[in-house]
């Protein structure tokens, strides 16, 4: 069970929530604040702190964000399959937003800009003339990215730092043998990750005890959808599960791995039992427009409009296909969540398995544009993507953000 | 630290069931109606009751399963008829995926064309009204044979059906069997599983558990094999499971064998009484040969002979047995039924048999006891809130691992081969928590008579070959 006593805060990119935890992981009382720009977020947070958390211990307050919506990072790796997911897999753990998995043999490079680009692949050996050769003919130019980071084979390490002099080079996560044996990965996003956040997000101004020890929500969020499966929450999961966290920004999915489908071509990472993966385009708010575009050129749209009983539906169909329409931030909240699942469905995202959802026994849908969902509205929208007779799935929308609660106040040394 | 508790049974779990049994093709599995239909059957349907009456022959029990509920029912009258022990019911691969949608359509097709295109008995889809018909008027125990990770459906269905002898287990049927499905989701899907059984079980009438010992069947060190069996049983009785089934493969080696035999029958009660699960009866199970079986029919035969002699010498309380057709796919049922009276007659004939104890298999019992006992006590004080996490953490770490597993959560750092006699030897154990002085005395019986032995991959096909030509 969560420990007790903790004042938990979340600082989004709209909302700042605040909640007090009893014994028992009991919430005492819960606030939901908007985001003052004008003040900044460490003024705005100490205020806040100093009218509700008063009296309360630093060591107490408990602090995440994904104010900036994530880490984009690219990854270069030997394959997809083992190195490329595996530095993926620890990417997503982190909390960052991985773009595209490319092998060292794509020698087309990429148009995004990420934050990060990871190179990697291959497993510690001294004898690795492949991977030695995939090196030198790469070609960074190819790529947009703010630092670069080395995470393959460590014997090659030299070679990569002779020839990219301000690269970081971390433990290779494969080591010796084809699953990963450590969080090298993990450890160096997520700190880019809350450097980015502190300093881009004037978070730096908070207190110390309290910017030192902030943590990306999305790693808060999959811990507290894992204490549930384990029977650790209030929230009953059971089976295989997914939960879908509909966010300002991003869309994210965490699910249980046994949804992923046998013949899936890109497949989470060995050994891994609860996978995250980030739509980066999909939320209610910064990713708006992107959102409103792709369910434009949705091919299933009209049935979408009709699932979800809109008034009007031939209207609001054409409206929607001139981008005229103006929806509201439960049409969005809706879109999101189609547009997640018809992509996990058959797989349509760089490194995105393809899922059975026919498999699912629950979904779980939490953040804040979630709370404006009804079960109902779910309830008529899943057979329109999960066509399987028999199985009924349920679905839980994470009212009092549990799965936030749960994960923030774990204390993994009870 | 955790170590097995009673504290860690799961309780109530309706809340957790209902889902389960409200998929469409549970059938509206009612807990009361099943009850009183279990409490109907007769008392010969329970495994306890079999194993009380075995005398000295070890039960019968052969493998079987085709898609069509009337080849399925002929196989049931022709294995009894035989004169098997324990009926089989083999569920087919695409059930035991949970790809209940595909059976069904290959079911169908099975069944329009009348020919096979399952390899086993689609049981959810059948479900569980019309299985009850298989079963009509036996008085022996049905066995479920599957090889599911996520079994929750399909054993309600199964235990429904009156079938009361459930084999799996988180990591027995996760570890050989799969490459993905996560260890920690199976080993939570087979608390489940075991919860529900001792829900149905009464005194008299338990719902009883078996595990599969011999894994990956492929060189897998007999103190491996039975530290998985020992935490499946204690895993198990933690959810109030009261009758439970260790098992082994044969390893080829008939005093290693004999000494495993030994050991899990003694270590299994010992650790079950040590955690307070006193009252959990606890049998013993043998295989008979799990790896490449010969093509030639004679052979097999042979192979076969011997195996069921090596239950005898071990009075095992069950012998699985396997047929003159395995090397070629899935037996006929007079194939099958031919094994079984193969197998009762060699039983019969040498039902006298007393285990030996020479100094060699003595020495060999005290090796796999010394390090079945090391594997353990790391198991127990790895770090987690309950058992079943220690056990998770301790196949991440390598203190658990399985000679050619496929699966992404086994450290698959061991590497075993045959010593000169056919014995298994550790040649590197990894991550395996064992002694010093164990591994010394592993590597010294390797060393023994290795002049004839040759070295590396081709020795270690060998090894794994051993029962071809």
């Amino acid at each position: 069970m969560p420990s007790a006593h903790v004042f938990a805060v979340d600082i989004g990119s709209t909302i700042i929530k605040l909640a007090h935890i009893g014994d028992e992981g009991t919430i005492l009382e819960q606030w939901f604040v908007e985001r003052d720009h004008t003040l900044g977020i460490a003024r705005q947070v100490e205020a806040l702190l100093a009218t509700r958390a008063h009296g309360v211990a630093d060591q107490e307050i408990r602090v995440c964000s994904s104010a900036n919506g994530g880490l984009r990072v690219g990854i270069v790796s030997l394959s997809k399959l083992f190195s490329g997911a595996s530095i993926r897999n620890q990417a997503l753990a982190a909390g960052a937003n991985p773009l595209f998995v490319d092998t060292l043999d794509d020698v087309t490079g990429q148009t995004h800009h990420v934050d990060v680009l990871l190179l990697g692949g291959g497993i510690d050996c001294p004898d690795a003339a492949p991977m030695r050769d995939r090196l030198e003919r790469f070609d960074a130019s190819c790529y947009h990215f703010g630092s670069l980071v080395y995470c393959g084979n460590r014997y090659l390490a030299d070679a990569v730092r002779q020839r990219f002099g301000d690269v970081i080079i971390v433990d290779n996560p494969l080591a010796t043998g084809l699953r990963p044996t450590n969080d090298a990965v993990f450890e160096v996003l997520r700190r880019a990750y809350l450097d980015d956040l502190v300093y881009k997000q004037g978070i730096s101004e908070l207190r110390g005890s309290l910017a030192n020890g902030i943590r990306p929500t999305p790693e808060i969020v999959n811990l507290g959808f894992r204490q549930a499966l384990f029977k650790r929450s209030s929230l009953h999961l059971n089976g295989p599960c997914l939960m879908v966290d509909i966010g300002g920004a991003t869309t994210d999915l965490h699910y249980t791995v046994e949804m992923v489908r046998e013949d899936s071509a890109d497949r989470p990472a060995p050994g891994t039992s609860i996978a995250r993966y980030v739509f980066t385009d999909l939320g209610v708010v910064a990713s708006r427009d992107s959102t409103l575009s792709q369910l434009r050129n949705h091919p299933n749209l009209f049935e979408f409009l009709n699932a979800i009983q809109m008034d009007e539906v031939r209207g609001t169909y054409r409206s929607i296909r001139e981008a005229e329409y103006e929806p509201d931030t439960t049409f969005l909240a809706l879109s999101c969540l189609f547009l997640a699942l018809t992509r996990f469905v058959v797989g349509q995202g760089p490194g995105l398995p393809v899922a059975d959802l026919g498999k699912m026994a629950q979904i779980v849908l939490t953040g804040g544009a979630s709370q404006l969902l009804s079960e109902q509205q779910v309830v008529s929208l899943l057979p329109l993507i999960v066509n399987t007779p028999g199985n009924a799935t349920e679905i839980l929308i994470d009212r009092n953000y549990r799965i936030w609660l749960d994960g923030i106040c774990w204390n993994e040394s009870a | 630290m955790a170590t097995p508790s009673k504290d860690a049974c799961l309780g109530n779990i309706a809340a957790d069931r209902a889902p389960i049994i409200s998929h469409s093709l549970a059938q509206g599995i009612d807990f009361e109606e099943v009850q009183s239909f279990l409490a109907a059957l007769p008392a010969n349907r329970y495994p306890a009751a079999a194993y009380t009456q075995r005398g000295r022959m070890p039960c019968v029990q052969p493998r079987g399963g085709y898609p069509r509920f009337e080849s399925q029912l002929a196989l049931t009258h022709e294995l009894d008829r035989a004169g098997a022990d324990f009926i089989p019911l083999t569920i087919d691969s695409y059930t035991r995926h949970n790809q209940y949608d595909t059976a069904a359509r290959l079911l169908q097709r099975s069944e329009d064309e009348e020919k096979d295109y399952l390899n086993g008995y689609p049981l959810i889809n059948h479900g569980y009204e019309v299985t009850r018909e298989l079963y009509r008027g036996l008085d022996k125990p049905v066995s479920l044979r599957h090889g599911t990770p996520d079994a929750r459906l399909l054993v309600e269905v199964a235990i429904a059906s009156g079938i009361v002898e459930i084999e799996g287990g988180g990591i027995c049927y996760c570890i050989p069997y799969s490459e993905g499905f996560p260890l920690d989701r199976a080993l939570l899907y087979w608390q489940h599983v075991d919860r529900v059984c001792a829900l149905y079980s009464t005194a008299d009438r338990p719902i009883h558990r078996e595990s599969f010992g011999p894994l990956s069947a492929t060189l897998v060190p007999p103190a491996t094999a039975i530290a998985i069996q020992i935490i499946e049983a204690l895993l198990a009785a933690e959810q109030g499971v009261c009758s439970f089934t260790v098992s082994f493969g044969q390893t080829g080696s008939i005093s290693q064998d004999i000494a495993t035999a030994r050991v899990l029958r003694q270590l299994a009660r010992e650790f079950l009484d040590r955690f307070g699960f006193n009252a959990t009866a606890v049998y013993l199970a043998y295989h008979q040969w799990m790896g490449q079986f010969p093509h030639n029919r004679a052979k097999a035969a042979g192979l076969i002979a011997g195996g069921t002699l090596v239950s005898n010498l071990i009075n095992a309380d069950k012998i699985v047995v396997k047929t003159v057709d395995e090397a070629l796919g899935i037996p006929k049922a007079e194939v099958n039924s031919e094994a079984v009276d193969t197998v009762k007659y060699l039983l019969r004939t040498f039902s006298f048999a007393t285990p030996p104890n020479s100094p060699e298999i003595q020495a060999e019992a005290e090796l796999i006891e010394s390090e079945v006992r090391h594997i353990l006590e790391a198991v127990f004080a790895m770090p987690g809130r309950a058992f079943w996490e220690s056990v998770y953490q301790a196949f991440r770490i390598g203190y658990i691992d399985v000679p050619f597993s496929p699966h992404a959560d086994n450290a698959n750092r061991l590497l075993s081969m045959r010593d000169a006699r056919g014995s298994i030897r550790i040649i590197n154990p990894g991550a395996l928590p064992i002694s010093a002085e164990d591994l010394r005395r592993e590597q010294q019986m390797l060393s023994v008579d290795s002049v004839s032995r040759g070295e590396g991959y081709r020795q270690l096909l060998a090894d794994i070959n051993i029962m071809l030509d």
